[in-house]
Parts: structure tokens; C-alpha cells; sequence
């Protein structure tokens, strides 16, 4: 009530920032078809003014010249031309003309009133052509206002070049994808469900965390381990270490191959730095390959050069800072982003007190969770009309506190994660390469002080490149093809003392797509990928299809089926460490991956799923946009921890004593493919309503409804670590005296995980043993709200993560959150 | 030009940092039980003695690898109440520490053997002189608790903490611990092992009368703990396999078959042992008992994942009384004296289809009258005054008709002695002093004296292994792995052993080939069958009618349990006659079990 009275008290207020540009778009360039230039030209600016495109004030100057108005167009035209566009030249060619123009007038109404005759000369010869307003010689730059003004004929002046540039009628505020297709398109022609977090999300919403931005989104799962450590899943499956996402910053994968898992906290760059997050829901192999099993993140940078300069800095409960820079220029066809920033996050809880004489801990701070002291450089280079060359890099130096899987409980991380990219992106073909480096010293966080903390210092690298030809033909009046065809290399290689030497993988994929469009209403889409995976010596095909059908412009029925996989991380694959037994520092286990204790030839398989999926999308009222989906997952050969193996006489002295730790194993311990398979029905249904202007309702439900399939022999203790229901339910608003917020509330219902863990201190064994708990069900409340002023270029903001404090864990070994508040500072340049 | 904006708004800016100001602290502690508080103890280990062997590493190609010294220092921690035989019922350390070999000996680097191949051995020469060496090692984590650390060097490098054929130092080896009188230790007297507390003491004290510990909210950390390695064991552990078997009893034959020793769950005496001893001798059930391996077996003993020391010059026997700290030979049935080495049956979890327990919940023991002939009493009345070891190539065990049942796991718990009946058949007693018994055993088990009681009960049916001890706290116990292909309780195919056809070996799947078998090595003892029909289920009531008031035993108390299925329900204090106090918790709840078992123990 408070939220809407603030809102109804306001004058003037702002929905959804692309909706609303989007309708003001579209209604001035209606009016200006029609001939209302004045009032057309008021509509155009207000979407400027709402979100700055280029293409707008294209429109804007366009309208203005076709008015008659040349200075206003003049100016408009400088505008564009100041965002590098393209089409720069023949701009430039056109405010030639137009300046010409504008001098002859000027020279002519001198004349007439008898005055100088300007620098220019005397005005050429008159007489509007075609249908354009009056003017000397009809519009110019342009081949004629679209609509029923119809076309005109080029500028008949003499002595002047034709210039023909048409109006840019595309709607640029229309919301576009570009994960799910590798290319961008409405999510309407999309064959998968794409979510989109935008700008306007992550600014209103305060957050600084990523992955507490993907809370408020359908069929995204979120679970908080610790102060450095929350997990995401899409679909169901998430876990410690969680690994059936595939993440992208700019389409390149920031999943850590040598753990099979994400390092939010530790990324390069930060949400000051996104344009907007895509969350494609379901397998994603047909495009990406291994690891996109429940579906694919695409962070998208803002372009180099776009929007303006920032700085922003924060900070709140128990220390938790947050400050990041930008600086951003554009230069003619050269732009550059720089960023810098430093993050802390305090841990939720701490499982150690101060003062503790029985442990030894790997950070001397037990308040820290994560920090991350960031860098990251972009700058792009246009060629011609439609090229682009892009270089960087992004690096973090970063400590990081998070949940391992089985005898490793907290686990801690120290070290240096970057990569550097390039890439030439042209109309039809693209080349990207990036090399990716890690280098972390880790250990477990605290440890009884006869136990090793583990310490290691795993250090990895990457080097990816990929090609891809992207191509439209037609094979019928109305049949018409959308192709991309693209190939990869990707060489990695892993120096740990957890694996059993250094290894090396180098992996070949290719992948193809076609579109095929059916007139305006139905398209189809093949997807087809194929990788060599080097661990499983297999070539793995990943297909996917899709039908979608447009019952209106602005609403589709789609049909999927899809499969993926996951193919073992570097420590599963190749695991072989020693472990203390909890209870017995000099007796313990080996965890090895070949298995020695039974040939040493043993190979796990890959995780794979099926999924079939049925959404509805409309997007046909301005006031609502909503989404209806459900699908049907089938996940099986999932890779879990496998059960202890004691050692008999026959396998005595395989392992023995490892004389370099003083450790006797006497049990063998790894990996395994759990044998239960997962059915999966689950639905997701969203809507996004925009009742008045500046202010916004977002809700969502998701529903995860799973069983299993049990071989017969088959003992595996199946994991319900899913939430059976979801709700987000949140409100946005936006005033013009420069106050915005938002509340949001989530809902979680109760989760069970079953944990392969060691056993407790107490027990003389190193059998690891499956734990089963409950994650009761919980609800967070979180709210921000700011106040912008100095003309909206600074702003201060206060934001609540947690504002009831229901304490709760969101693991059964996770921390216990609470609640917390940060404040910002930010300003714009 | 910022300035004058931001004091426009200073209203809004300032109470907001300094609510941010005032955020900063510690985070709470919420512990996840990854760390709860313990104990540690960390020390120093002073060994003292011969040079280690060096190995030389193999790489997987097979080129040299790194040279390490052979074996390590094993440091055991013991709770007190909870020690190995022959002090006490506990089945294996509360924690293990291992110092290797390579750190041990670090600073001698120089003086140690170079072997040249890969996986060679060098060792020193025999007549090099000993070394004395240290390292730091720590310990944990431990419960709060008084504990013992003994620990051992192994030479030979075949210490293995989970089986059984390799979880005790053998001869080479050299022992010790935490001793409070290391000098004597070392010049061979019996060796006296600290107290080490963990925790803080309270008010309270435990049913020993000693103050109860609780472990600090910090943890504890117990340093400056010497263990001194000095000891260097000459004997080898007690390997053992039977031979021969005697019953003599009324109506019994010559039991030729070794392999179904059986004796009743009522077994009684005719008359009383300490009367008429020359009858007593027929009338225990008498197996002979041979160090060392069979001739036959010696070769496949020689495989390195079994590498037994059971052949010449370790297949002999160290015979003589066992006297307590002030040298008084103890006799847990006098005047029989107790000795070295103890034969110690225990009650193998019925659960356990590998045979492998060796001391189950609650334990079920019959300690055996070990003796140099035949004549268990007669023989042994003469030992009792012998002043040196005698070394003999067998021994006999003879089997006593009582059990002793004891929760090892509860510190503090009853310590049941059972015996179908206290008097004989001819109601002569066989217990002539119930009193001095319980002492004898509340010294050894260190008990209270009112925690020791006997009840007339028959025993426990089911298969028992056989413990051999020595002195040394060395033992042996058989069945083991060595003559039992183990894993087929297991739910892993892959760590289950099958015998071979010809029963010789035991193959596991993935793994090439068998590894040998030692047939001596798979024997147990059965309890079961009855002599009397109807003895046992009628025994109850024979408690309170049948014994004058100064011979009655202790009643059996009601007995309250925790089910399989998290039930708190009370159980009859005798189940078939047999003292619920004996029986696991399943067996409680399934008695059918019992008597299925009484009728045919051989299953």
C-alpha cells in the first residue's frame, strides 16, 4: 500500500524501463508516419530519455529533417554520428548535405530580407519533391518516412549526392535473447525458455551477489552454503560444488573444469559491469557442449563505450564491502571498458570460535566468507559496417570459503583466476579464443590440529578457440533457413596434487543449427553437437529439436526435446588423494578415481539427461507479458561419491603406507555412477505486469515434482535436494523525484539432501556413510531503496537482504543466514 | 560542484553510514558439528635402536623411484578403561598417529643403507651400532577421557591398522609408550603406561571415584608427552593353530574333529575342580594348541600381502604364571594360577559372517586354563611357582564352562560373570570363594568390586574365536583373514573375497589372480546343544529355590534396550536361560535366533 501510494503521489513515473521506452517508441514513430512530426518527435525523445539508443535519435533527426527542421536535425544527426555508428559515413554524408542545405536556406532568407548572404551562397532552387513537408528540395538522408506518407524520390537539389538511409523502424527496445541460439532473437523464436535479468533488476534490486539475482527467476535454484559459497541449479540438482550449469561471461564458459563447478564470488567482473544476465532453462549441449546439462547463464558484459563512466561503493553488516569502478569512452570506431573493484562478504555464521586450542585453520579470519579485488579491460575496434574486433582480459585475486563434497566440509581457496580473450565478430563468420588461468592455494578451513587442513595448490589452464559461420537462405517462397555452423578447440591442462599427475585434455566439437521459418507463423529448429571427450575416449552427440508456433506477432508455443551431458570434472576423473580418517590421523582412505583395488581401469560414465519441454510466451499486452512451461526431465549415471571399499588380504599393501604423510589407507574410496534414474515433471509459470507507469509486479511459481527409477540391485539413497515448490513474488517502482525500489519475497518449500559424508569423530572408521536431512521449507523478504539526484547521475541506496531474519540453513551443512544490510554511494560520469 | 548536492542530502547519506559504521563484528558461531571441541595430545617419540631398512622406490615405469626407510612409528592412543588384552577388553586404539620412517630417522640420513634397484631392500648390518632419534607427532581428536599411548616402531614394515594379521608389532619391532618408568622399561621390567587426561575435571565423580572430565568450549590440547621406543621385541606374535582336541567327559568320545569343538551351553562339573582335582582335569574340554603355522602352510605364508612370521624361529610358546604389579601370581580361579600365554574365546557377532569381531557388544569371553599338558589344574599347580619362562612348542587350552559378559564400550558398566550353576553336579562348589573371584576380575577389568557380578546362567551360544596373548600385549586370533576369504557380509561386490574351487586361495573381483589361504587359520570355536534338556529354560527359577542364601548369586536385572527401530522396551532378564546381559540387541528381539542356534551351533 505504502509502495503504491508513493507511487500515486508522484507526478511522473517510470515502469519497466525497456516497456515503457518501447511503447513511446513505437507510438512516435506511428505518429510520425502519419505526418505528427512534433508530437512523433516528443515520443521518440521520451524514449531516449527512458533508455538511450542510437537508432532513436537516428529517428529523431531523421523526423526532424523530413519537418523541415534542419538545425534540429543537424544536431540529432551529430548525436547519432557521436555513438559510432556503422553507418558513420553515410551519416556523415547526410549532415553534409543537411549543413548545405541549412546554409542555403539561411543565405536565401537573408537575401530575401536583404541582409548578408551568408557564407554559402544563395539558395539553390526550390520545390519540395515527392510528399515530404516543405522544404527546398524534400527530406534528406532518407528515402522517404515509411508509412503512408509513402516513398519519396532522392533529393533533387543540385549537385547533391543521393544518400539513401532508411528510418530505423526495428523495434530496439524489443527484449532480446542471444544465449539460446547463439544469436540474437526475441525470446519468441527461441527454443528454449530464456529468462532475462536486466539492468533496471540488478540496479533496483541492490544486490551485489549474481546468484542472488537468479533467485527471482523460475525454475532457478539458489542455495547459500556459506559466506563465499551459493550454489545455483536450474531445474532441480543442485548440490555443494554444483555442476550441471554451464556459466558465460560474453560466451565464454567460466566453469571450473578442474572441479566441475562455478566460482561466482571469484568472477572478474561484477554486476556494475552487466548489461544483462540470460538464463536459458534446460540442456544446452546442442550448442555448448559437455556441462550444460540443466541449462546455460550467459552474463553479458555492457558494450565498451555504452552508457557512462560509474563508480559505486557500499558496505554493511559484519564488514561486508562492495566497490567497483568503470570507465568507459568511445573513440570514432575504438571503445574500451576498464573496471576495477573489490568485494567482501562476511560468512553467514562461523563454525569456529575464537580461541580454539585443538584446531589449526586456513584463513586467520574466520569472519570472511569471500573478497575478490577485480580487474577487467575491454576494447572494441569497428571495421566497416558490420565488423568488430574485440579484445581483454579480466583477472581476481580471491579468497573464497565454500562447501566441498564428502570428507571436505568448509573448504577454502586463495589465488588468482583470469583469462584473456579476442575475438573478430563479422556478419557472417566469428572467430573467439580465450585463455582462461587458475591458480589457487586451497586447504579445508579448519581442522582438529592432528588432521591436515589438505592443502594443495590446484593451478589450470584453458585455451579455447572457436569459429562459427552464421548464414540465411531460402528454399521456398516462404521457407526460409537461419544457419550456424561453428567448430571449437579446446586444450586444458591440470597440475594438482589431488589428481594423479598432470593432466592434459584436448577436446574438437562441432555444431550446427538450422532455422527453418515457415512463413510468419511456424518455425522449426534442428540443433546437433558432437565432442570428442577425452577422459571417456567418445565422440558424444548432443541433438536437440524445436517447433514453435506464433499464434499472434507477439506470442509462441514452443516444443523441445533436448538432450545433454556432463562429463566428469578433472577430480573425478582423475582423483588421488589420501584422506585421514576423522577419528585416526595416521589410518585413513584413498580416493582414487582408476579404482587400484580393482585393476585401476575403472572409468566413470557421463551424466546425461533427456528432457522434453512445452512453454507458452506471450507477450501481446503492454500491461502484462507471462510464460507457461513444463517439461519432463529424465537424468541418470549422475556422478556421486561411491561407497568405501575396506581393504581385504587380497588387495594388502596396494595402497599401504604413504610415507611422505604418514598415512596408512586401508580403505579405497572415489567415485561412482549412482544407478537410480530421475523423472522429473515440473512446470514454471511467470508473469510481469506493469499496472501504471513506475511501478512493476513480477511473480513467479515453480514446481519440481521428481521420482526415480530403481534397477533391481540398485541401492543408491535418492536425493530430493529440490524444492517440490517455488514462489517469487516481487514489486519495482520508479519515480521521477528520483526515489526506486524494490521488495521482493521468496519461498522455498522443503528440501531433503542425502549426503555421502565421513562419519563423525567419535566412530573409529573411515567408511564414508550416507546422511539424510531436511532443509525445512523457508521465505526470505529483501528490499532496497534508493534516491537518485545531481540529475540522476549519483545516487544513495540502502538494501536489506533477509529483512525478517528467519534464520535458517539453506544446506544441511550450510551456514545459518540471517540478515543484512549494505548501503551505496554511486555516481555516474 | 559535488559538494553542494551532497550536503542538500547529508540527511539521507549521513544516518546511513553511520548505521553501516556500526554493522562491523563478528559473525555468530553457529557450529555445524564439522568442529566440535576435542582433545589433542601432542609430544615427542625418542626411539631407540637398530637402523631401519631403506627401500628404493618404483616408479609406474618401473625406473627408481624415491628411497624411503622402511616402516614407521605407530602411536596408539588407548582410552584406560578401554585397553588391548591382556589389560583389558578394547578392541582396536581410539586414534593412531604415524611418524614415518623417513621423518624418524632424518637427522641420520647419512648412516642408513642405500639399496641401488628399484623396490630393493637394504638393511644395516646386524652388528651396527643402534641409533637414537626423535620427531614431534600430534594426536586427535579424542573425547574428553584419561588415556594411554603405547606405540611401537615398525621395522619390518608390514603394520596394517585394519587387518588383523597385521594390526600388532612383531618380532623386530620395538616397542613402548608413554611410560612413567621408561629406564626400567627398556632394561625389560613390565612397563608402566602414564595416564593422560583430556578434558577439564568437575565436581562430579564417576563411579570409580575419579573426578568426571568435560571438554572445554576451547578444545584441549595435552603437549609435552613422551613416548619412548626402546623395547626390542624378540618374540614374534602368538600365530597359532589347534592340533588336537581331548573330551573326556562322562559319555564323550576322543574328539578327533578340530573343526567342531562344541562344548554345551550348560556344561557342568561332576564335581568340584578344586576337590577332586584328578577328575577336574578330565572334565574340561582340552585343545592343543601349536605356534606357529602347519609345515604345509609355511610357503603360501611367505606372500607379501601375508607375510606371517610363523615359522622357526617364531614357533614356540613363552609359558609362565602372570603376576600382578607386586608380583603375586594371580588365579582367577584359585589355586589354579592364571598364565602366559592367555587363551582368551570370544563370542563372535552373530552378525558377522566374516568372523572377523573381535570383541563384540556386549563381549562375550570364556577365558581358557592354559597349561603345558593335558592336566589343565594338576599340571598348572606347579607353574604357579616357576620364576623363569618356559619355552614350549604347544600348549593346552582348556575350556572353563563361564563367561564373562561386559560392554567394553561403557567405561562404567557391570561386568557379568555367568556360569550354568556355582556347584557342581554332586552340589560341590565350583565357585568356592564368589568374593575372591569378583576381586580378582574387578582388578582386572579395574572395576569396583560391586560391579563385578555373577550370575548361574547358561552361556551364550554361537562361534567364538580364539585370542592367544602374550605379555607383550602381543596376540594372535584366529579365525582371520589369512584362513577366511572376508567381504561376504558386505554389500560390495567388489571387496568380497571368494574361496577358490580347491578352497586354497581367495580371489576378489577386478583383481588378477587368488591369494593364498591358510586352512589352520579358519577355526573357531561352538558353544551349543545342551547336556540336559530343559536345564537351561528352567535355570530361573533354580536361582532362588535351589542355592542357600550365602552361595545366591546376584540377580539378573531387568534389562531395558533401545530396539533396531528406536524403541525403548524392557527385556526379560533371561532368555533361554541365558543372561540378556550376554546377548546383542538383536538377539533380544528375536530370541527364535537363540534357540535356533543352541540346536544346531554349527551354522
Amino acid at each position: 500500500m505504502a509502495l503504491t501510494a508513493l507511487v500515486i503521489a508522484t507526478s511522473t513515473a517510470h515502469a519497466d524501463d525497456r516497456t515503457e521506452a518501447r511503447k513511446h517508441f513505437k507510438s512516435g514513430m506511428e505518429l510520425i508516419s502519419r505526418g505528427s512530426y512534433e508530437r512523433g518527435i516528443s515520443e521518440l525523445k521520451k524514449a531516449y530519455e527512458i533508455k538511450p539508443h542510437p537508432n532513436v535519435m537516428f529517428n529523431i533527426g531523421r523526423a526532424y529533417a523530413e519537418s523541415g527542421d534542419l538545425e534540429n536535425a543537424l544536431a540529432a544527426y551529430k548525436e547519432y554520428l557521436a555513438s559510432s555508428p556503422p553507418d558513420a559515413d553515410d551519416v556523415q554524408k547526410i549532415i553534409t548535405r543537411l549543413q548545405s542545405r541549412l546554409d542555403r536556406q539561411k543565405a536565401a532568407l537573408a537575401a530575401a530580407q536583404g541582409g548578408p548572404t551568408g557564407p554559402t551562397g544563395p539558395a539553390g532552387p526550390t520545390g519540395p519533391t515527392g510528399t515530404g513537408p516543405a522544404g527546398e528540395t524534400g527530406p534528406v538522408g532518407a528515402t522517404g518516412p515509411t508509412g503512408p506518407t509513402g516513398p519519396t524520390g532522392p533529393a533533387q537539389g543540385p549537385k547533391e549526392e543521393a544518400v539513401a538511409i532508411e528510418a530505423r523502424t526495428e523495434d530496439v527496445f524489443d527484449e532480446t535473447v542471444v544465449t539460446a541460439s547463439r544469436a540474437a532473437q526475441s525470446p519468441l523464436d527461441a527454443p528454449n525458455s530464456t529468462s532475462i535479468i536486466t539492468q533496471q533488476d540488478i540496479r533496483l534490486s541492490g544486490h551485489t551477489k549474481i546468484q542472488e539475482l537468479l533467485r527471482r527467476l523460475a525454475g532457478v535454484d539458489v542455495n547459500v552454503m556459506t559466506g563465499g559459497d551459493t550454489e545455483v541449479s536450474i531445474r532441480g540438482n543442485n548440490s555443494r560444488m554444483s555442476n550441471k550449469t554451464l556459466v558465460l561471461v560474453d560466451y565464454r564458459p567460466v566453469y571450473i573444469d578442474l572441479l566441475g563447478t562455478t566460482f561466482w564470488e571469484t568472477l572478474g567482473v561484477d554486476v556494475e559491469q552487466i548489461d544483462r544476465i540470460e538464463v536459458v532453462r534446460g540442456p544446452g549441449s546442442a550448442l555448448y557442449g559437455a556441462n550444460a546439462f540443466a541449462g546455460v547463464i550467459n552474463i553479458i558484459t555492457k558494450t565498451p563505450g555504452e552508457g557512462k563512466s560509474s563508480v559505486r561503493a557500499g558496505g554493511g553488516t559484519w564488514g561486508s564491502t562492495f566497490a567497483s569502478t568503470t570507465l568507459t569512452r568511445r573513440d570514432g570506431p575504438f571503445a574500451y571498458r576498464v573496471s576495477a573493484g573489490y568485494t567482501r562478504e562476511p560468512n553467514w555464521s562461523r563454525e569456529v570460535a575464537p580461541g580454539r586450542v585443538d584446531l589449526h585453520t586456513f584463513s586467520p579470519d574466520q569472519n570472511l566468507g569471500a573478497n575478490n579485488s577485480r580487474f577487467a579491460l575491454d576494447a572494441t575496434r569497428r571495421f566497416g559496417k558490420d565488423t568488430v574486433m574485440t579484445v581483454g582480459g579480466m583477472v581476481s585475486r580471491a579468497y573464497r570459503n565454500m562447501q566441498a563434497a564428502g570428507a571436505f566440509n568448509e573448504y577454502s581457496l586463495e589465488g588468482i583466476m583470469g583469462d584473456a580473450h579476442a575475438s573478430v565478430v563479422g556478419k557472417h563468420f566469428s572467430v573467439r579464443s580465450f585463455w582462461q588461468h587458475f591458480d589457487y592455494s586451497s586447504g579445508r578451513a579448519q581442522e582438529n590440529l592432528a588432521q591436515s587442513l589438505d592443502p594443495t595448490r590446484p593451478v589450470a589452464d584453458v585455451l579455447d578457440l572457436q569459429a562459427e559461420y552464421t548464414g540465411d537462405f531460402a528454399t521456398g517462397p516462404s521457407v526460409v533457413h537461419d544457419v550456424h555452423v561453428g567448430g571449437n578447440y579446446r586444450y586444458k591442462t591440470v597440475s594438482w596434487s589431488y589428481l594423479d599427475r598432470r593432466r592434459t585434455e584436448r577436446w574438437v566439437g562441432g555444431f550446427a543449427q538450422d532455422t527453418i521459418k515457415f512463413g510468419k507463423r511456424f518455425q522449426l529448429v534442428a540443433s546437433g553437437r558432437v565432442d570428442y571427450v577425452p577422459y571417456l575416449g567418445q565422440v558424444v552427440p548432443s541433438p536437440r529439436g524445436s517447433a514453435i508456433y506464433k499464434p499472434t506477432d507477439r506470442s509462441a508455443l514452443r516444443l523441445s526435446a533436448s538432450t545433454a551431458y556432463r562429463s566428469p570434472s578433472f577430480l573425478e576423473a582423475y582423483l588421488d588423494l589420501p584422506l585421514q580418517s576423522p577419528a585416526s590421523p595416521g589410518a585413513g582412505s584413498i580416493s582414487e578415481s582408476r579404482r587400484s583395488d580393482q585393476g585401476a581401469n575403472f572409468k566413470l560414465k557421463r551424466e546425461k539427461v533427456v528432457s522434453v519441454d512445452l512453454g507458452y510466451l506471450s507477450q501481446d499486452s503492454d500491461l502484462v507479458n507471462f510464460e507457461l512451461t513444463g517439461y519432463y526431465l529424465q537424468v541418470k549415471d549422475l556422478i556421486s561419491l561411491a561407497e568405501t571399499r575396506a581393504e581385504t588380504l587380497s588387495t594388502n599393501q596396494l595402497a599401504g603406507l604413504d610415507p611422505e604423510r604418514g598415512l596408512y589407507a586401508s580403505a579405497y574410496a572415489g567415485w561412482t555412477n549412482q544407478c537410480l534414474v530421475y523423472n522429473t515433471f515440473g512446470g514454471e509459470a511467470g508473469a510481469r505486469v506493469f499496472p501504471t507507469e513506475g511501478l512493476d509486479f513480477f511473480a513467479n511459481y515453480s514446481l519440481n515434482r521428481q521420482s526415480v527409477t530403481r534397477p533391481a540391485g540398485c541401492t543408491d539413497v535418492e536425493n530430493k535436494q529440490t524444492s517440490q515448490h517455488k514462489v517469487n513474488v516481487g514489486a519495482q517502482f520508479r519515480t521521477k523525484p528520483g526515489f526506486d525500489g524494490e521488495v521482493t519475497f521468496h519461498f522455498s518449500s522443503r528440501q531433503t539432501w542425502a549426503e555421502r559424508v565421513p562419519p563423525p569423530a567419535s566412530e573409529v572408521t573411515t567408511s564414508l556413510r550416507w546422511v539424510t536431512e531436511d532443509v525445512p521449507a523457508y521465505t526470505l523478504v529483501n528490499a532496497r531503496i534508493g534516491y537518485r539526484f545531481l540529475k540522476n547521475n549519483a545516487e544513495v541506496s540502502a538494501t536489506a537482504f533477509n529483512l525478517l531474519n528467519t534464520q535458517h540453513r539453506q544446506h544441511p551443512f550450510g551456514q545459518t543466514v540471517g540478515r543484512r544490510f549494505m548501503g551505496f554511494l554511486s555516481y555516474k560520469f | 560542484m559535488i559538494r553542494a548536492p551532497l550536503s542538500k542530502h547529508a540527511s539521507t547519506v549521513v544516518p546511513l553510514f553511520t548505521l553501516l559504521a556500526a554493522a562491523c563484528g563478528d559473525v555468530p558461531v553457529k557450529p555445524n558439528h564439522f568442529a566440535e571441541p576435542s582433545g589433542n595430545v601432542r609430544g615427542t617419540v625418542t626411539y631407540t635402536g637398530p637402523l631401519p631398512c631403506t627401500q628404493l622406490g618404483v616408479r609406474d615405469d618401473g625406473s627408481p623411484g624415491l628411497p624411503h626407510v622402511v616402516g614407521a612409528a605407530e602411536i596408539l592412543v588407548f582410552k584406560s578403561n578401554l585397553l588391548p588384552p591382556p589389560d583389558g577388553l578394547g578392541r582396536s586404539a581410539r586414534s593412531l598417529a604415524v611418524v614415518p620412517g623417513d621423518v624418524l630417522f632424518s637427522s641420520v640420513q647419512s648412516l642408513l643403507p642405500n639399496p641401488t634397484k628399484p623396490g630393493e631392500i637394504a638393511c644395516p648390518a646386524a652388528d651396527a651400532p643402534h641409533v637414537t632419534v626423535s620427531a614431534e607427532w600430534v594426536v586427535g581428536p579424542l573425547p574428553a577421557g584419561r588415556y594411554q599411548v603405547r606405540g611401537f616402531y615398525d621395522r619390518d614394515g608390514d603394520f596394517s591398522p585394519l587387518l588383523k594379521v597385521h594390526q600388532l608389532p612383531t618380532a623386530g619391532d620395538v616397542g613402548g609408550g608413554a611410560l612413567t618408568n621408561a629406564p626400567e622399561a627398556a632394561l625389560g621390567a613390565a612397563p608402566r603406561y602414564a595416564t593422560i587426561i583430556i578434558g577439564e575435571e568437575t565436581s562430579a565423580l564417576d563411579p570409580q571415584g575419579l573426578p568426571v572430565l568435560k571438554m572445554p568450549a576451547a578444545g584441549a590440547l595435552v603437549e609435552g608427552v613422551s613416548v619412548t621406543l626402546g623395547r626390542l621385541l624378540d618374540t614374534s606374535r602368538p600365530i597359532a593353530h589347534v592340533t588336537e582336541v581331548l573330551d573326556e567327559r562322562v559319555g564323550k568320545e576322543h574328539v578327533t574333529d578340530i573343526a567342531r569343538i562344541t562344548m554345551p551351553i550348560d556344561q557342568l562339573f561332576t564335581t568340584s575342580p578344586t576337590m577332586n582335582v584328578a577328575q577336574a582335569d578330565k572334565e574340561f574340554i582340552r585343545m592343543t594348541l601349536r605356534a606357529g603355522l602347519p609345515e604345509a602352510e609355511r610357503a603360501a605364508a611367505l606372500d607379501p600381502r601375508i607375510a606371517l612370521q610363523g615359522m622357526p624361529p617364531y614357533d614356540n610358546f613363552r609359558l609362565f604364571p602372570v603376576r600382578d604389579a607386586d608380583g603375586v601370581v594371580v588365579r582367577t580361579t584359585p589355586p589354579v594360577p592364571d598364565t602366559f600365554p592367555q587363551v582368551i574365546f570370544a563370542r563372535l557377532d552373530p552378525a558377522d559372517t566374516d568372523r572377523q569381531t573381535t570383541f563384540g557388544n556386549p563381549a562375550v569371553i570364556i577365558q581358557a586354563v592354559v597349561s603345558e599338558s593335558g592336566r589343565p589344574i594338576s599340571s598348572n599347580l606347579s607353574l604357579a611357582n616357576a620364576t623363569t619362562q618356559k619355552i614350549v612348542p604347544s600348549v593346552q587350552a582348556s575350556l572353563r564352562p563361564s563367561a564373562i559378559c561386559a560392554r567394553p564400550e561403557d567405561p562404567y558398566g557391570t561386568i557379568y560373570v555367568v556360569t550354568p550353576s556355582v556347584n557342581a553336579i554332586d552340589k560341590t562348589p565350583v565357585i568356592a570363594d564368589l568374593d575372591a573371584l569378583r576381586a580378582v576380575l574387578a582388578k582386572r577389568f579395574r572395576r569396583p568390586f560391586t560391579d563385578i557380578k555373577v550370575l548361574e546362567g547358561c552361556i551364550p551360544p554361537g562361534k567364538y574365536s580364539m585370542n592367544v596373548v602374550h605379555d607383550t600385549g602381543q596376540a594372535w586370533t584366529l579365525p582371520n583373514e589369512a584362513g577366511v576369504c572376508t567381504g561376504v557380509g558386505g554389500s560390495l561386490a567388489s571387496t568380497r573375497e571368494r574361496p577358490t574351487p580347491d578352497g586354497t586361495g581367495c580371489t576378489l573381483e577386478h583383481v588378477p589372480g587368488s591369494r593364498p589361504r591358510l586352512p589352520s587359520q579358519d577355526w573357531n570355536l561352538f558353544v551349543g546343544g545342551r547336556s540336559e534338556p530343559g536345564y537351561c529354560e528352567a535355570f530361573p527359577l533354580a536361582i532362588d529355590a535351589s542355592l542357600p542364601s550365602s552361595k545366591r548369586v546376584d540377580a539378573a536385572p531387568e534389562v531395558e534396550r533401545v530396539t533396531s527401530t528406536g524403541q525403548t522396551k524392557k527385556f526379560a532378564a533371561y532368555t533361554l536361560g541365558i543372561p540378556s546381559v550376554c546377548l546383542t540387541t538383536a538377539e533380544l528381539e528375536r530370541p527364535e535366533l537363540i534357540a535356533k542356534r543352541v540346536d544346531n551351533p554349527w551354522e
